[in-house]
């Protein structure tokens, strides 16, 4: 019976999930230390960094992660070759497609994972040390525009939030491309990993520069200022106007889709042990 | 079944296989002879499109290497290539879903004889029993080709002959085609139907052991000496 392209993928997915799984633990351990640290020092001491700057130091550590996560993902292409595990998935008979959208999925289930379980961990901290009553109070903590950050902005946050997580997953399909394109090079591969990565991103800017006068980004355009209520304003947020909006996700998209058949294309027909 | 035609192989100015036109006919098990360096592995993943050729075409059943021609390719490469998380049944578990021709029979059978356990994890056994772990998922495939490469390396005597039992064990002769790279040929000597002998990635020798045998008036051990330590040229 021909197996199928699910079954197939899945079992590359639970590969590349498995792969993950002990470094995944280490970053959560990271995530767990951090705040544990700040909640500690908060509650015993008199810090100079305040409540407010341990807050801040707690929710860092969710961009921290992430950061590692987004880190990790340039590794988890080059340990095939160094582990010789490639010997085990070039003679399948699967292509680039399933192998790379496979490791894609694998890499945004981390993101969830680690990046759900450290904010759930810093509203927590937060929820501590700014000794709230209620959750809603850590987001009115926030914003000092409106009543409630959750109540007046959500839809916005949402949309932030779904145009961050398309530019994440085009940030790693444009690190699996400069992975692949590096490792067509016997000598220097990591480098020109790394000078491809940039030079990708450098041109993916320049043509977003160029759209700039075809679509009027400044269209209803929205800035949250950001502090406690009543309150010095600690700083803002500028939330995109639609037409931006919708053109910066219509062009990552594109970029992605473009950069990965890139991608598959060179490992199919280039790629070599 | 299998065919090189005119295939040059370079690793930048090194020429592992220079101009090398071949076919290997359809199930025989054929062994792949020479020193290291010589181009065995070469061949070996140029058939496994683990390496592409720099010139030339390799070909299986007429038609260039595919997902489809991959489906029937069994492959055993000399280093340890599993993932460190996996036990047996987790890598049983994934080249499975890869394959229509796994048989879940011929696995328990061959996971007995080579006394291994499913729960075993790769990591932690020794050499020789991870070597019978790559021989446990080539052979319990019904596939047309397997390739091995350099199965018996650096594995004690016990284990080479239960290796070597096991690829005679459900050896279907006349439809199986096993290509086989290594340097131990005493052992393999009696197993192997057809020997290429290959040095500085050319042909120099090749044809039916028996034949060759016969011609020569010499075991292949002894072949092997003449080709290669006192460069005679047959």
């Amino acid at each position: 019976m021909e197996k199928s392209f699910s079954s197939k993928l899945w079992a590359m997915y639970k590969k590349d999930v498995m792969n993950l799984k002990t470094e995944s633990i280490f970053m959560l351990a990271f995530v767990l230390g951090i705040n544990a640290y700040v909640y500690y020092q908060v509650m015993t001491s008199d810090s100079p960094l305040g409540a407010s700057g341990y807050g801040v130091l707690s929710a860092m550590v969710v961009f921290g992660a992430l950061f590692l996560v987004f880190i990790r993902s340039f590794s988890l292409i080059s340990s095939e070759w160094k582990d010789n595990t490639l010997h085990m998935i070039m003679p399948l008979p699967i292509g680039g497609n399933t192998i790379f959208f496979s490791k894609l999925l694998a890499i945004l289930t981390q993101t969830f994972v680690i990046g759900g379980i450290s904010l759930a961990l810093t509203l927590g901290v937060l929820y501590q040390i700014l000794e709230l009553e209620n959750i809603q109070q850590i987001f009115n903590f926030l914003a000092m525009d409106s009543g409630g950050l959750l109540s007046s902005n959500l839809i916005e946050i949402i949309k932030m939030a779904g145009y961050g997580f398309i530019s994440f997953s085009s940030l790693i399909v444009i690190v699996f491309f400069s992975s692949v394109v590096g490792r067509m090079f016997t000598k220097l591969s990591g480098f020109i990993t790394f000078v491809v990565f940039i030079l990708s991103n450098v041109l993916l800017g320049q043509i977003t520069r160029l759209m700039d006068g075809v679509v009027d980004f400044d269209q209803g355009a929205r800035v949250m200022y950001l502090g406690e209520p009543g309150g010095e304003m600690a700083g803002t947020m500028t939330f995109m106007g639609t037409p931006e909006l919708l053109f910066g996700i219509a062009f990552t998209v594109a970029a992605s889709l473009v950069f990965f058949f890139a991608t598959t294309y060179l490992y199919d027909q280039k790629v070599e042990l | 079944m299998i065919q090189f035609k005119n295939v040059t192989k370079k690793y930048g100015k090194t020429r592992a296989l220079d101009d090398i036109s071949l076919d290997i006919g359809k199930g025989k098990i054929t062994g792949l002879l020479g020193p290291n360096g010589s181009g065995k592995t070469t061949m070996i993943k140029l058939i496994t499109d683990l390496n592409k050729p720099s010139s030339g075409e390799v070909l299986i059943n007429q038609a260039s290497i595919s997902q489809e021609s991959k489906k029937r390719i069994a492959y055993l490469p000399e280093i340890d290539h599993f993932y460190p998380w996996m036990k047996i049944k987790d890598a049983k578990n994934f080249i499975k879903t890869f394959y229509e021709d796994w048989d879940e029979k011929m696995y328990e059978e061959l996971l007995g004889f080579l006394e291994l356990e499913d729960n075993m994890a790769i990591k932690k056994i020794s050499k020789g029993q991870r070597a019978k772990v790559k021989l446990l998922l080539a052979f319990s495939r019904r596939a047309d080709i397997i390739l091995l490469d350099e199965p018996l390396s650096g594995i004690d005597i016990f284990t080479r002959e239960k290796i070597i039992e096991t690829m005679i064990k459900d050896y279907r002769e006349g439809e199986q085609s096993i290509l086989i790279t290594t340097h131990e040929i005493k052992e393999i000597e009696h197993v192997i139907d057809d020997a290429i002998f290959l040095k500085q990635g050319k042909i120099v020798l090749q044809g039916d052991v028996e034949q060759l045998r016969a011609e020569k008036n010499l075991s292949l051990v002894d072949l092997m000496k003449e080709v290669y330590s006192n460069g005679k040229e047959f």
